[in-house]
């Protein structure tokens, strides 16, 4: 082979090429495809804590009953078939849900505890890749945390206004007006 | 007689052969240093986690006072006093 023509000798350049192109395309495409899923699994656990809070607020005999029925309606969305794959398989996992009273972590200068209901945390380690020679995507692949919220509050349960309308007639009672206090009869309606 | 020339192509592609690997490896431990690629996508999961939990773009930690359940839903027909 001639000098000249051994210059000119391409052969193989495009393997090469084709080798370090197809690594980042692949590696960055991954990368998208990640926090697509991310995005669609964040809509979906969104909705089982909005479920979940939902059946939180509303009034029920106490509120051991009320976390019961958030409890059971989370537990029932969770296990669904189409979701259990997804947070079975490492892309994703849900940690135990919390259903509480959540003011304390927020702002005191609210005037309204309206941060009551339903906290899923969350955790993505599909993002966490390590793609060769750039490195990785994070620390580690508990890096990819957020805590999905829905605070709908929680309507009083039925012990709870028993005890605020007989603590009210007590205190009417005490204001000394001539009535037997024995033919007072306390009516509840369907609320506080 | 010897020709001048031989052998000079092979000097020439492991020189250049050389010269693009220590290129690559030195832009690739730059990006690992840097951590380049933690930065593109852990970085912005740190805002992406504020607007999951709070609704607001920032660290949960800062999105918990932005929280849209602090805003005042009073509302008056005589509006807001001053």
């Amino acid at each position: 082979m001639s000098l000249k023509r051994t210059l000119q000798n391409e052969r193989g350049i495009l393997t090469l090429d084709f080798v370090f192109a197809s690594m980042l395309v692949f590696g960055f495409s991954a990368i998208l495809f990640s926090f697509a899923m991310t995005f669609s699994i964040v809509e979906v656990v969104q909705y089982i804590s909005f479920a979940s809070a939902r059946n939180y607020s509303l009034a029920h005999l106490n509120s051991d009953k009320q976390k019961e029925r958030a409890q059971q309606k989370f537990d029932e969305l969770s296990t669904n078939p189409v979701l259990t794959p997804m947070i079975t398989n490492g892309w994703f996992s849900l940690l135990p849900v919390q259903i509480s009273d959540f003011n304390d972590e927020y702002s005191p200068s609210t005037d309204s505890d309206i941060f009551v209901g339903v906290r899923i945390p969350f955790s993505a380690p599909i993002l966490y890749k390590r793609i060769p020679l750039i490195g990785t995507t994070g620390n580690s692949p508990d890096g990819f945390q957020a805590n999905i919220n829905s605070f709908l509050a929680r309507e009083p349960t039925f012990i709870e206004c028993r005890d605020f309308i007989e603590q009210r007639a007590a205190q009417l009672n005490s204001l000394g007006y001539d009535f037997d206090p024995s033919s007072v009869r306390i009516m509840m309606d369907n609320g506080c | 007689m010897r020709n001048p020339q031989s052998g000079q192509i092979t000097v020439e592609a492991f020189l250049i052969v050389t010269l693009l690997f220590s290129t690559v490896f030195a832009g690739t431990r730059l990006i690992r240093d840097q951590q380049l690629l933690s930065r593109l996508v852990q970085g912005p999961w740190q805002h992406l986690a504020g607007m999951i939990e709070n609704g607001y773009w920032g660290s949960p930690e800062v999105g918990r006072a932005k929280h849209p359940n602090h805003a005042s839903r009073h509302g008056s027909p005589e509006g807001d006093r001053p």
